[in-house]
């Protein structure tokens, strides 16, 4: 299904772990140039500031030719509406076509013409079909989600696979609202229900040795499936998802049914995505956690503003800065797998290696000298094994 | 990192056993770093702390009193110069490590609250008058004296913000700026000036070994600059326009050979996107004065034009990123 010459895909990721190796200073030098020697790759795929020009260019290059074409039929005596909608269309699919000429026949990989092409190949295909037809929120989700499927699957790009994501809890949606009914009532439950499994159906997927050449795009629609998943069951998102969708009059002291259920997830889901990210050590659960603490802090004040916002901000600011700094202080020699300090730095590429040794060392509670927590409260440091 | 897929290189050997037990005590003691999670939480707390603090000495001037909130900024300041100057490594015309993560932040504080103190006085004393060359003068000199003895790039780039408001407030004479009438010609002069110093002190920290890695930071600010001071200068001033494209081109042509020297993909985006810029400027503008058809036709060349000039574009683009790489 996928357009590139798999193999190369493979020699690609070989070469990231190589080069990743070496950075940690695994391997030497001499046994990077040998290993990468191994993995050769015909792909062109240009520097990033390259990549930035060239997709700048290509998308120069598809609206001029477009006003080109568009300018030669307006002056015709078709009707201009439905001819600029055709032609859309019509260079949509030559967008297409041109990227296929140039991933088999070039191999383009992530150079800039294939993502400008992609895209705008994409939009103008919507774009047209909208203007052709009056098409309802529930047709655009589908035609969205089967085309962004098929370029993800096609060329395994991110922003497709971000569209996908989103175009699935889309499709939820606009079909439960036209059921109508009790179905209606559900539909938070229902976009939690189904990004909760589009989460873990990612992270089945990214075990699966067939899906390897979609790991970057299963890893993001991961990270999707999380922020969605909070995001359906976010009071704020609720109330107002309510009014704006479901034509609900709401007196701004009314409540929505089941009000309560909703704070409990709008509070608890990003501390629990904190809790989990640190007994699972994964970042991405840690990270999305913390972004959402904010969202989780925004609605909270929409609604009860306990202090004024100046209070709240000095407050939360002195919290933020102290629990920072314990942590920066306290995690300066790793404990339970855990470091404040950078694992690679410009300087000290030696850095791991080092806090590796210094991990061991306290787990074995060696005394420190120069430490200020002392010895003793090492006892659970360095208890990897328990995870 | 995959460890099988490390064995299997071990076993085809081309790598040693020492690295691959390397690997393999790597994969069994990972470790994770919060490094960049915990600067971040605490970026976000100052900026919480002293936003929270300006509104309520904005909200209570009345009862504080200027001398007080004046008082209090200048303490904030000197706590912050005297902790940074206590615990700071030595001076040296080399790159120098912070000495610790919350250096950095604190030089910051000191510096911010070193501008608002000066910008306090100004706007409620009058302390400078109407001479505000000298209220961002002063500024100035103290950011960029911080920036090469403290070694901070974040003050270096405010200091070279300082220097353009400084210019720009010197060569404007009062009375426009009050009347907000900017004159557009000697902006673009200034610009202009103000590009070619920062691409020398480019050259000179590069060449002296003075603190060598402002270079970028320098070049960086000065590039744009020049560029968007050229490009000003050639929409402008209409007449002599075609002479300030061929200094464009020139300006390319230096920045393609520094391309090249350095190996930097960055100067070759960039000199492609302005130069590019540039010339479709002109290349239209011929096209619309020639009066050498009808709208539609002129209209198509145009288009033309750009399709035509973008493929060239890109095809420069594909050499010089082989070029570039093959040196």
């Amino acid at each position: 299904m996928i357009a590139y010459n798999k193999e190369w895909l493979d020699n690609e990721e070989a070469n990231v772990q190589i080069e990743n190796a070496y950075e940690d200073c695994c391997i030497t030098k001499e046994e990077k140039i040998a290993a990468l020697a191994k993995f050769p790759s015909g792909f062109y795929t240009p520097n990033v500031f390259v990549r930035i020009g060239l997709s700048i260019l290509t998308a120069v290059i598809i609206a001029f030719s477009f006003a080109l074409l568009t300018l030669a039929f307006l002056n015709s005596a078709l009707d201009s509406e439905r001819s600029v909608a055709v032609i859309c269309i019509i260079f949509g699919f030559l967008c297409y076509a041109v990227l296929e000429w140039f991933v088999h026949n070039k191999n383009h990989h992530q150079s800039g013409v294939d993502d400008a092409l992609m895209r705008i190949g994409f939009i103008l295909i919507v774009t047209g079909l909208n203007f052709l037809f009056n098409i309802s929120p529930l047709g655009n989700s589908i035609i969205i989600f089967l085309m962004s499927v098929y370029f993800t699957l096609r060329f395994g790009d991110k922003l497709m696979a971000i569209l996908a994501a989103i175009s699935t809890l889309a499709v939820v949606l606009y079909s439960l609202l036209l059921v109508g009914g009790i179905a209606q009532a559900i539909i938070p439950f229902a976009l939690m229900l189904a990004s909760a499994s589009m989460y873990f159906w990612s992270k089945k997927l990214t075990k699966i040795a067939s899906w390897r050449h979609y790991k970057d795009c299963i890893f993001i629609i991961g990270i999707i499936a999380l922020i969605c998943f909070y995001l359906s069951g976010n009071y704020f998102i609720v109330r107002e998802a309510s009014v704006e969708l479901l034509e609900m009059e709401l007196a701004s002291n009314e409540n929505i049914s089941f009000a309560w259920v909703f704070w409990i997830f709008t509070v608890t889901i990003p501390i629990l995505y904190i809790v989990w990210g640190i007994i699972k050590k994964d970042p991405v659960l840690l990270r999305t956690g913390l972004l959402l603490i904010g969202g989780m802090i925004f609605t909270v004040r929409y609604y009860y503003q306990v202090l004024p916002i100046e209070n709240a901000m000095l407050i939360g600011g002195v919290l933020i800065i102290l629990t920072s700094y314990f942590f920066i202080k306290y995690l300066k020699l790793p404990k339970a797998g855990f470091t404040s300090e950078e694992l690679r730095t410009a300087s000290g590429a030696n850095n791991l290696e080092a806090l590796i040794i210094a991990e061991t060392l306290s787990s074995q509670q060696q005394p420190q000298s120069g430490n200020q927590f002392g010895g003793g409260d090492f006892g659970g440091g360095g208890a990897t094994g328990s995870y | 990192m995959n460890t099988a897929f490390f064995r299997k290189l071990n076993v085809e050997g081309i790598i040693c056993d020492d690295s691959l037990k390397k690997v393999e005590a790597k994969q069994a003691n990972r470790l994770f770093s919060v490094h960049w999670e915990l600067k971040t939480l605490l970026y976000l707390g100052v900026i919480l702390l002293t936003t929270g603090l300006g509104i309520i000495i904005y909200q209570n001037i009345d009862t504080i009193g200027h001398q007080a909130i004046l008082g209090f900024i200048a303490l904030l300041c000197a706590a912050s110069f005297f902790y940074c100057v206590r615990i700071k490594k030595p001076f040296s015309i080399q790159k120098v490590e912070a000495p610790n993560p919350f250096f950095d932040y604190v030089l910051l504080l000191g510096c911010l609250s070193f501008i608002t103190f000066i910008g306090y006085l100004q706007f409620q004393y009058d302390v400078f008058g109407n001479r505000f060359g000298l209220a961002s003068f002063i500024p100035m000199l103290v950011l960029f004296f911080c920036a090469y003895y403290f070694d901070h790039l974040g003050i270096l780039s405010l200091a070279i913000t300082n220097l353009a408001t400084w210019l720009g407030i010197s060569v404007t004479p009062t009375r426009i700026l009050r009347e907000n009438d900017f004159n557009s010609e000697s902006i673009i002069y200034t610009g202009l000036f103000l590009g070619v110093l920062l691409i020398v002190a480019a050259m000179a920290s590069q060449k002296t070994k003075i603190k060598q890695h402002f270079e970028f930071t320098y070049s960086n600010f000065g590039t744009h600059i020049l560029f968007i001071s050229c490009l000003a200068a050639m929409f402008s001033f209409d007449r002599l326009y075609f002479l300030w494209f061929l200094l464009l081109m020139g300006i390319c042509v230096f920045y393609y050979r520094k391309a090249i020297l350095e190996k930097s993909f960055y100067y070759l985006l960039l000199l492609t996107v302005y130069g590019y810029i540039g010339l479709s400027y002109v290349v239209i503008r011929l096209l619309f004065y020639s009066n050498l058809g009808g709208d539609v036709d002129l209209l198509s060349a145009g288009f033309i034009y750009f399709i035509a000039s973008a493929v060239g574009m890109i095809l420069f683009l594909i050499t010089m990123n082989k070029k570039i790489k093959a040196l």
